[in-house]
This record gives C-alpha cells, sequence and structure tokens, in this order.
C-alpha cells in the first residue's frame, strides 16, 4: 500500500496561543512494501508525519492518500477504523499502553476491538506473540510484570494482531539493552523480508538506517528536506552535521583513518563490515603493490 | 587519575522484592571513588535500578550495609544523604509534581528551605544548563519524553548535590541533546568536584567513564577501567550487552588475517594502529 502525502500541513492547537507548526507543506511518497527509514532532531516534525500515515491525525492543510483512501481536512472520523488496521503504528514507549490483566488478553485486545470473533482474536494473539518472541508460558502472565524488552514485545504483538500491511515505528528500541534492540531490528526485517510488511522506522541510531532501510525522509523544522537510499544521505557529513544529524559509527570512524592518510576508496562504508572489508586489503602486506 | 576515597560504599547488599523468586541484587559489594565519574552497566532487568534505589533510601535491603558520603544508608541518616546524593531517575513521567516546569525544579529546593531569592536564582541557573529556559512556565506534562528528561536533571542540579546519579537519564534526547546534557554535566562535575553514577546502555558515554562496573542478575560481575573492562568483549555479549565499535572491528580484521595489540583500543589509538600496519607494510 502506497502512501501519498501532496502539500500537507499540519498545527497544533491551531487558533490558540500556543499554536505550533508540526508539518510545513510535506511532499512525500512512501512506496508500497518499503523499508524507510526517518531520521531529524528532536521536534522536527517525525511523529507527527507518522500519525498523518494512519489518519490518526488529519491535515490542516493539503491530503494524505493511504492506497486507495484519501483523507483531506475535512474527512469524518467515522470508517477509519480498517485503514488503522492495515496500517499499524506503534508509538514510542508503546508499554505505557499496555492495560489487561494478561499478556494474551492485551494482544487480543484490538483484533477483538475491530470486530474479529473472540476465539480468532486469541489466535491471532499468540501468532502475534509468536512472532516477537513472547512464549506461552506467558500467555497468563500480568503484562507489567515482563521486563520492559518484553513489555515492548507485547506491545508490539498487539499492532501485528491486526495483521497490518504496514508496520509504522516511532524508536521502537529507545532504552532497551543492547540485546534487546538487536532482537527488536531483526524481527522487523524478517517481517519485512519474510512477510512483505512494509516498515517505517523513526530511529536516531545512524547504524540502523545504515543496516536496513532502502530509503530515507531527512526531517527539520516539519518539512522533508531530504530523501534517498541511505548512502546518498550519508555521502554528504557536512550537511548532516549542519542539521544536527551524525554518520554511522563506521563511517565517521572512516572518515577518520582516512584523515590520516589511509586510502580508504569511495564510497564511505556505512556498517561495521563495510569498513572491515575496505580495509582488509590495505593492510595486508603485499597490498597489491608490485614494487614491494 | 589520583585514587580518592570512596564515596559510596556497598557491602554483601541484597534486595529481594516481593513475590520475586531472584533476588533483584545478590549480595553486590562495591565502592565508588569521590569525584569519579563511574559507568553502571548490564542488560534490562539486571538490577541497575534498584541499585540506585537502594542507596536513595527507597528500596529497603535485606541485607548488607551501605555508606553515601560517609553516613551509613538508614532511616536516620536518609534525608541528610539525600542532601548529598541526587538521583534522577529514569521513567520522568512519574516525577512531576509542580504545575510549571519552574515549580517542578523548586520543588526540591523548596523542600531543602533554600530562602525564596536564592531558589528564584537557582531554579533560572538549572534550566538555563539545560536548555529549558524558554519552557519555564509551561506545564510539565505537556513536554515530550526528552523535554521532561531535562527538566528531571535541572531538579537535581538545582539542588547542588555532592553526588548525581543518572538512571538512563538521557535515554530520550537525541544524540545532539544527549551529548550536549552529559557535557553539561562534565563541566559541572569539573567545577562543583561532583561524583557521577551513571546507569546507562550508550557504549561511549561508559568508554569515556573513569571506572564501569557491570552487573548482571543481581551479581556484580566485573568492575574497572573502561579498557579493562571492554577487552572482555565476548563475555559482555553473553551478558546481553555490546561491545565499543572499536572492538567489534578488531574482531572482524583479526579475522581477516590482521594481528592488532591485545587490550582494548579507543578510536584514535584504533586508527593510530591501522595507520601504522599500513604505512609499515
Ligand atoms: N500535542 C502537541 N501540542 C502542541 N505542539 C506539539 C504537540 N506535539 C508536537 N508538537 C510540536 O510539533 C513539532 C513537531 O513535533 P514532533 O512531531 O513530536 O517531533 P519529533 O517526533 O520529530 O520529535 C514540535 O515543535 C513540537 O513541539
Ligand atoms: N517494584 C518491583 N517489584 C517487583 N519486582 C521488581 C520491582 N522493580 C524491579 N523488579 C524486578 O527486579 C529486577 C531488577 O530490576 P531493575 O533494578 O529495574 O533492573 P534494571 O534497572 O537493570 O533494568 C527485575 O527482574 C525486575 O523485574
Ligand atoms: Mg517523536
Ligand atoms: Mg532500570
Amino acid at each position: 500500500m502506497e502512501i501519498v502525502l501532496d502539500h500537507v500541513s499540519f498545527t497544533y492547537q491551531a487558533g490558540t496561543p500556543f499554536a505550533g507548526d508540526g508539518l510545513k507543506d510535506v511532499s512525500v511518497t512512501i512506496p508500497d512494501g518499503s523499508y524507510t527509514a526517518i531520521i531529524g532532531q528532536t521536534g522536527s516534525g517525525k511523529s507527527t508525519l507518522l500519525q498523518h500515515l494512519n489518519a490518526l491525525l488529519k491535515p490542516t492543510q493539503g491530503t494524505v492518500r493511504i492506497g486507495d483512501r484519501v483523507i483531506t481536512p475535512q474527512t469524518s472520523n467515522k470508517n477509519l477504523k480498517p485503514l488503522r488496521a492495515k496500517v499499524g503504528l506503534v508509538f514510542q514507549f508503546a508499554e505505557n499502553q499496555l492495560f489487561e490483566e494478561t499478556v494474551e488478553k492485551d494482544v487480543a485486545f484490538g483484533p477483538k476491538n475491530f470486530g474479529v470473533p473472540a476465539a480468532e482474536a486469541m489466535e491471532r494473539a499468540h501468532h502475534a506473540l509468536t512472532l516477537v518472541g513472547i512464549g506461552p508460558e506467558y500467555y497468563q502472565h500480568s503484562p507489567f510484570d515482563l521486563s520492559g524488552g518484553q513489555m515492548r514485545r507485547v506491545a508490539i504483538a498487539g499492532v501485528l494482531a491486526m495483521t497490518p500491511e504496514l508496520l509504522i515505528l516511532d524508536e521502537p528500541t529507545a532504552g532497551l539493552d543492547p540485546k534487546g534492540r538487536k532482537e527488536l531490528m531483526t524481527l522487523f526485517e524478517q517481517l519485512h523480508q519474510e512477510q512483505g510488511i512494509g516498515i517505517v522506522l523513526v530511529t536516531h541510531q545512524m547504524e540502523d538506517v545504515a543496516n536496513y532501510a532502502e530509503h530515507v525522509l531527512v526531517m527539520a523544522g516539519g518539512q522533508v528536506i531530504k530523501q534517498g537510499s541511505p548512502a546518498a544521505i550519508f555521502a554528504d557529513p557536512d550537511w548532516l552535521h549542519a542539521h544536527h544529524l551524525g554518520l554511522p559509527q563506521a563511517a565517521r570512524f572512516a572518515r577518520l583513518v582516512q584523515a590520516q592518510g589511509l586510502p580508504l576508496p569511495a564510497p564511505l562504508p556505512l556498517t561495521e563490515k563495510a569498513l572491515a572489508h575496505a580495509l582488509l586489503p590495505l593492510l595486508h602486506p603485499g597490498k597489491g603493490q608490485s614494487d614491494e | 587519575m589520583t585514587e580518592e576515597a570512596p564515596i559510596i560504599t556497598m557491602e554483601n547488599v541484597t534486595v529481594r522484592y516481593a513475590e520475586q523468586e531472584q533476588p533483584a541484587l545478590d549480595g553486590i559489594s562495591l565502592t565508588i571513588p569521590a569525584h569519579s565519574w563511574t559507568a553502571l552497566i548490564g542488560h534490562n532487568g539486571s538490577g541497575k535500578s534498584t541499585l540506585i534505589k537502594a542507596l536513595d533510601g527507597l528500596v529497603t535491603i535485606d541485607g548488607g550495609t551501605m555508606t553515601v558520603a560517609g553516613l551509613t544508608v538508614n532511616e536516620e541518616n536518609i534525608w541528610q544523604i539525600r542532601r548529598r546524593l541526587g538521583v534522577v531517575f529514569q521513567n520522568p513521567e512519574n516525577q512531576f509534581v509542580g504545575a510549571t516546569v519552574a515549580d517542578d525544579v523548586a520543588f526540591g529546593l523548596e523542600n531543602a528551605q533554600v530562602p525564596r531569592p536564592a531558589m528564584v536564582d537557582r531554579v533560572a541557573a538549572a534550566l538555563e544548563q539545560v536548555g529549558m529556559t524558554a519552557y519555564a512556565e509551561r506545564e510539565p506534562a505537556h513536554l515530550s519524553g526528552g523535554q521532561k528528561q531535562r527538566v528531571a536533571i535541572a531538579g537535581i542540579l538545582a539542588l547542588a548535590p555532592d553526588i548525581i546519579a543518572l538512571d538512563e537519564a538521557t535515554s530520550m534526547l537525541d544524540p545532539e541533546g544527549r551529548a550536549s546534557v552529559l557535557r553539561t554535566i562534565r563541566t559541572l562535575k569539573a567545577q562543583e568536584n561532583l561524583t557521577i553514577l551513571s546507569v546507562t546502555h550508550d557504549l561511549e558515554e561508559a568508554a569515556a567513564a573513569d571506572h564501569v562496573i557491570v552487573i548482571d542478575n543481581g551479581h556484580l560481575v566485573a568492575s574497572g577501567t573502561p579498557p579493562e573492562i571492554f577487552a572482555q568483549g565476548a563475555a559482555l555479549i553473553d551478558m546481553g550487552l555490546s561491545v565499543p565499535f572499536t572492538e567489534q572491528l578488531k574482531t572482524d580484521l583479526e579475522a581477516g588475517g590482521i594481528t592488532l595489540p591485545a587490550g582494548y583500543l579507543n578510536e584514535e589509538e584504533m586508527a593510530a594502529q591501522l595507520w601504522k600496519l599500513y604505512s609499515t607494510m
């Protein structure tokens, strides 16, 4: 399902002294089935943009086309439910929204609420829990007895139980330990590769952008100021720096060794593996030079 | 750096929560030197927050003894200890009491009976230090997670404690925001001769610390300088942690047949080694 924002602006608390721009004239396409990363400083409009992708927010100006549904400032809130099942939004710190007394009830709540019969909703809940790596031994636990990382995964299962075509993730690994982060990022990659689910990921982790994303949107001041492949976005470190963004660690380190005189060939390696691969031929005896 | 007298000690400290089979802290003994920056690392659920809460008297210990700034942690001393040890807790949502951001920062000062004029100055200075001056009259509830973390940090800075414990206090900030808050704390640490105890998953922060303490399932498993700790890469990964970038790179280069010196290398040292290898071949 393709999503197209056409000249979308959004104002928070319009008509009050606190009115503030969330989005300013954003025109952008999220291609069907893609893995898109959105990066930008805090306050740049990332979360506001995400909430337009499932019509949780409606544009103040412009239109959002989600598949074949067109959302305009006048669209009523009725009949948006099917859309929200197709486009699953996992909020930042999603575990704060868990509320049921058991893990399985919490995950089944979504599909039940969308009219799926109780037995099937429970089946879907168990399937979603399996996907996120939460075993049957936890089904009857209170979600509040789980660790932070497990709670986050239960919350993600709640969205997956709606069988979305597109999964939207707002800083999903914030606050997790390195292993928890890695497991979640691997899960999203699997959902993308094996089930063909489209992913939109908001993150501050440039390593994740380099490792997983196909397409990157850069936001600043409520606007999408640049878009392209990770290689294209990270090709201009000075521009990124000027916009308060950084490079993946491997690229940053690659620049450091280049500055020392090591002739690392272009393009800049973006991942640790790519960096090691580029360094090895330079470090081996002989290095392919004939005058040794 | 010179060895300083310990400002925090824990001797065989155990904490067992009701209805939990495993103790959250299981016989922890450690010392934290005064004026050091100590990073506390461990996987989610390893007991880091429990350790901080124990020092602050917020969870009762089931065994062992602790001292903070020379005072035994007990009911009698706890208010004095809280004046010396400021804690920025993990979840800022649960920490707000004031109607405005400024009121919130002032709250701790009121408790400490700081006179009104001094209080106004200290609140203003603390908000300035965390870059939240423009938000002084806003309602805390309307702030983003990262902004709430900044306000929580300001509330502690205003109290001017000797020791600041940060429990993943910058986890909701973006990288630039995190770097700027850490810079502020570093400057203050130098100016005011503070001791910092920081719970973090940020390995770059840990690598810049004086000391690193690793806990795993309520046990202290390692304590040392960053090079000492990060040289044990595989063990860290087994514990659900990660190793600094240079250690990963080293592992891959060694697998590719390159010989590098034993031990942890920071980025500058690693770059220098690579240049040496390249230029002498
Ligand atoms: N509920 C709200 N009320 C008023 N302003 C808001 C609200 N939510 C966000 N904003 C403002 O909209 C802008 C974009 O915010 P957001 O989309 O949350 O950014 P990001 O997710 O990139 O941090 C910011 O200036 C922010 O302060
Ligand atoms: N209030 C509590 N009641 C019961 N168990 C708790 C409570 N707080 C923490 N725990 C448990 O104690 C262990 C350590 O938790 P915590 O100190 O929060 O770890 P960390 O901060 O390292 O993530 C975990 O198993 C956690 O589930
Ligand atoms: Mg956001
Ligand atoms: Mg904790």
